[in-house]
């Protein structure tokens, strides 16, 4: 098809254009969510509907833990593998911290609705009522995308079934967490920490790199009784951070994860992952 | 935050075990919304993207990319349309990719007969020719739908124009690329 030729041939226009384009569908103002006083009652009606039914069937189901939470061991490693190249693997090696959890094999899938945002998400797409499965920010108004803050905030979803194996956790896999407070946010367990990762100096011909630490942020809000585990990070700082997360309304779509839907038990959750 | 593109590149240069973690950190989330955008399958958009970092560590050195962005952006899009390809779900599946190539198809199906002898390098410097006849907001809203395979709801929201204005908007510059490749012979 010749559409598809476009397509295809699409991908080696120059630069100039494509980061044109690219930068301007980056953020532009930072704003406030709005929200209805109507939308929001309605809203919260259903949660409480929904919550009371939800709560009711995990509890039938048997109930979703953090099985464990710790420093990886020096020579951990997880391998990945894809039944559509059996031949192929892949390694991680050198994880950070890991995160492991118990319960039922599956779960609603939910969608997150943001209350608070500092500037608006880049790319990603919500629902007609303005939900969304993933929320990233990759730049924040006015800074170059290129070279600084590059993922200010950033709310993803994972489940508890896709780690509900021997093998399964969730990993930070390059930032190191400081000390882990645990909070409970209604019926939620929330854990909160600052991330780092050291940059050594780099030399090189005309100057020296100096050697610096950055950080990363992180609210994850998990749920006991449904089985979700949504993370907000990002490289902002932690009250923004956690203004985000606190705001999100949380939302079961219907849709059940299972734990075969997934061929890998394991995922990592650092900011700016791929 | 995170390193500026000139030192990513050293460290591929330098054959560093820190040049893949420091472009999934930097560019991770961006070429995984352009893998989310085009294949709307978590798996497939993973896959993608990890052959992203492993095409830019096979290709670096040699390639001495001045911008990361573009460089990975193209390596994840080739790799994401190459997938729909692959799998033959270029007119079945779901998506931007699919949705976009209607909108194109609808434009272009007379020109199916030509599509055989074209050369896709000549194509794409007949359309890279023909974006720069096109005013700045023309070709932002046509990059963004047809490069970025953003819905045109989000185009709507980034430029603050309304959803009827996008689709006249990229209905006006279809047929542009229509008639210009025409009077270029391409179709």
């Amino acid at each position: 098809m010749l559409s598809k030729e476009i397509l295809f041939a699409m991908n080696d226009i120059r630069d100039e254009y494509l980061e044109d384009a690219r930068q301007s569908i980056l953020p532009r103002e930072g704003k406030h969510v709005k929200k209805t006083a109507r939308r929001v009652t309605r809203t919260l009606l259903i949660a409480a509907i929904i919550s009371v039914l939800m709560v009711g069937t995990a509890f039938a189901a048997g109930v979703f833990s953090l099985r464990e939470r710790r420093p990886a061991d020096a020579d951990e490693t997880y391998t990945l593998h894809w039944s559509e190249s059996p031949s192929e693997s892949l390694t991680w090696t050198d994880i950070k911290y890991v995160f492991t959890f118990d319960g039922p094999e599956e779960c609603s899938r939910v969608k997150f609705k943001p209350g608070w945002l500092p500037f608006e998400p880049v790319y990603s797409t919500p629902d007609a009522d303005g939900y969304y499965t993933r929320l990233v920010s990759e730049g924040a108004p006015g800074v170059d995308h290129t070279s600084s803050n590059y993922q200010p905030y950033m709310v993803n979803a994972y489940y508890v079934p896709q780690f509900a194996t021997e093998d399964g956790a969730m990993l930070l896999m390059y930032q190191t967490p400081g000390e882990i407070t645990e909070e409970h946010w209604g019926s939620e367990t929330v854990l909160k920490f600052t991330a780092s990762k050291h940059f050594d100096a780099i030399e090189r011909d005309d100057r020296t790199i100096p050697e610096r630490t950055d950080h990363y942020y992180f609210v994850i809000r998990f749920s006991e009784s449904d089985g979700y585990i949504v993370v907000t990070c990002g490289t902002s700082d932690m009250e923004t951070v956690e203004h985000v997360a606190r705001e999100l309304d949380i939302q079961p779509t219907g849709e059940i994860v299972k734990t075969s839907d997934y061929e890998n038990h394991v995922t990592f959750i650092d900011v700016g992952q791929g | 935050m995170g390193l500026d593109d000139a030192r990513i590149v050293d460290l591929y240069w330098q054959r560093s075990e820190d040049a893949v973690p420091q472009t999934v950190i930097k560019y991770g989330g961006y070429c995984r919304t352009i893998a989310w955008n085009i294949l709307q399958n978590a798996e497939d958009a993973e896959e993608c993207v990890n052959d992203t970092w492993l095409g830019a560590w096979s290709s670096m050195p040699e390639h001495r990319p001045s911008l990361l962005a573009p460089y990975l952006a193209r390596l994840t899009r080739w790799l994401c349309l190459n997938r729909l390809d692959e799998r033959k779900r270029l007119k079945r599946g779901g998506g931007e990719a699919s949705l976009a190539l209607e909108e194109l198809d609808n434009t272009l199906a007379s020109a199916e007969d030509a599509q055989r002898t074209l050369e896709r390098k000549e194509l794409s410097q007949a359309i890279d020719r023909f974006l720069s006849t096109l005013d700045v907001t023309e070709r932002r809203v046509f990059l963004a739908r047809y490069w970025f395979m953003l819905p045109v709801k989000d185009i709507a929201g980034r430029y603050d124009f309304t959803q009827s204005k996008v689709k006249s908007m990229l209905l006006r510059t279809r047929r542009k690329l229509k008639n210009y490749l025409k009077e270029e012979g391409l179709c």
